[in-house]
């Protein structure tokens, strides 16, 4: 598995930049992750994520063509689903239920980012449901 | 004058504060036996000279707009100057000015916080300051900074407190408005930043001489640069379409080529938008200057788009650029390169464009069709 270190985990991606959410994608393929989406829009990626059975963990950019993510973030909050933010945005700019998510700046270095996905990956429990999950307090 | 000074009998008149200088200096004029005239007369010049002082007091704290408060602990009373009253959105004199009625007005998710800074310079050094909002009865909401300090007795027993607030509501605005300009910098510049790294590996990858992968690269990144110095010069700033075309040939050097032909009404794009169509028709362009029409003398594009207004939905820009007259070569690169994956991918992707770019025998042909949220059918 040391070239396919995301064999099999279901990665949502999330990014309204064509050419960014391209590249992330491409380089998780590369990694052996299954790609869902990507999804440029809000609205596109809550129908997404209510659609998919199954998601392993989300790669999430906060503005989408100057609409915040957090709708789509909350849901997976609430779903258990791991995330990392993709963002030029400091901590302080998001709001208090999402600063303890972990936050992958752009530009975002993919060899990290898929060591990061990874190392999630690997911390879930084998068939099981429950994750950890950068889970803020509320 | 006629104006009647009540004098008590140890020569104190009432109106004066006691303890203070006026009223010392008449206790020496009773004490030196001076006639009750005389110091009736003295009373008045007090007075006129108290009254004076207090009223240039109101006026500062009036032109200063300062709310003034002065809390009695004891009797739980208080006295609230005009401008209080206006703060919290009470007519002046409407309520008895007391403690619930001002934390009336805290907005709801201050309140805790204003009163825990209340609480803390009771039991500490008695000094108060406090930024806070003032929720008003018809909505608004007031930042105000709050200072006050807490007078004790003997035993350090609070007894008083006496302060003043502020509106700060401007100051506050502005802050907010900074700190959002500065997260939106931020976003955009890391944005950008890793755009063009992207289209930096995407051009090395497709390959080919150096010379010809910086060409190509500064060329996108001339192009992305020219709709962001637009786009950044005002951030609701529109860029006209035709304009966006004719910088494009400008910048390629076809500024005003005969074999070129632009023709439809004005459309404004927003910058999001500019940036992609711009990024689209500089593929297109420099696809025709190194393999289409505008490498062979007698072929021609003919770039045309019109607005469609549909009922109930955004209207639509429908782009076309055809070209006509270029001989069929076997080698058409943009097929696979970025340019044409931008246009067929990048354009439905990001802009909900549809898309259709071909290359028939005459050369190539790019249909765009667009959603235009921003224009009012």
């Amino acid at each position: 598995m040391v070239d396919a270190p995301l064999h099999g985990c279901r990665v949502l991606v999330i990014e309204d930049e064509f050419l960014l959410a391209d590249e992330l994608a491409d380089a998780l393929r590369d990694a052996g992750a299954m790609v869902l989406g990507p999804v440029g829009t809000v609205q596109h990626a809550i129908d997404l994520i209510r659609a998919e059975a199954r998601i392993d963990c989300a790669v999430v950019d906060v503005n989408l063509g100057g609409e915040m993510v957090f709708p789509a973030a909350e849901l997976l909050q609430t779903r258990g689903i791991p995330f990392f933010f993709t963002t030029g945005y400091d901590a302080s700019a998001l709001p208090p239920s999402f600063r303890t998510v972990l936050r992958c700046e752009k530009p975002v270095d993919l060899r990290r980012l898929q060591q990061a996905i990874s190392a999630m990956h690997s911390d879930r429990p084998e068939g099981g449901t429950v994750m950890r999950v950068p889970t803020p307090n509320r | 004058m006629q104006q009647q000074v009540p004098v008590v009998e140890d020569g104190i008149a009432e109106g004066l504060v006691s303890g203070s200088p006026a009223v010392a200096r008449l206790r020496g004029l009773a004490r030196s036996g001076a006639s009750g005239e005389r110091i009736v007369q003295q009373a008045e010049v007090e007075l006129a000279a108290q009254r004076e002082s207090e009223e240039r007091l109101r006026s500062a704290v009036e032109a200063g707009q300062l709310a003034l408060w002065e809390w009695n602990l004891d009797s739980g009373e208080m006295h609230w100057s005009d401008e209080n009253y206006r703060m919290l959105g009470y007519p002046i004199g409407a309520v008895e000015p007391n403690y619930h009625a001002w934390a009336d007005r805290l907005h709801p998710e201050d309140r805790a916080g204003t009163e825990a800074a209340i609480r803390a310079a009771l039991n500490g050094d008695g000094k108060y300051r406090h930024e806070y909002r003032i929720l008003r009865p018809d909505g608004t909401i007031l930042w105000t900074l709050g200072r006050g300090s807490f007078s004790y007795d003997r035993v350090r027993r609070p007894v008083r407190m006496i302060g003043a607030m502020i509106d700060i509501t401007d100051r506050r605005n502005a802050e907010a408005s900074r700190s959002m300009l500065i997260g939106e910098l931020q976003h955009r510049v890391r944005n950008i930043l890793a755009v063009v790294r992207s289209i930096f590996a995407r051009t090395v990858e497709a390959g080919g001489a150096i010379d010809d992968i910086a060409l190509h690269f500064t060329g996108r990144l001339d192009a992305l640069a020219r709709t962001h110095v637009i786009a950044t010069r005002n951030p609701g700033a529109t860029l006209d379409l035709e304009n966006l075309l004719r910088e494009e040939l400008l910048a390629a050097g076809f500024a005003s080529d005969p074999r070129v032909t632009l023709y439809g009404p004005d459309v404004p794009l927003d910058s999001k938008s500019a940036e992609i169509i711009g990024l689209a028709l500089h593929e297109l362009t420099t696809n025709a200057v190194k393999y289409g029409a505008l490498n062979f003398p007698n072929a021609r594009i003919e770039i045309s788009w019109v607005v469609n207004l549909r009922y109930g939905c955004d209207p639509q820009l429908i782009l076309t650029w055809r070209e006509q007259g270029v001989p069929i070569v076997e080698v058409l690169p943009v097929h696979q390169g970025f340019g044409s994956e931008f246009i067929r991918e990048g354009l439905p992707y990001r802009l909900g464009a549809e898309t259709e770019l071909v290359f028939t025998g005459g050369g190539a042909r790019c249909t765009i069709s667009l959603p235009l949220p921003g224009i009012p059918a």
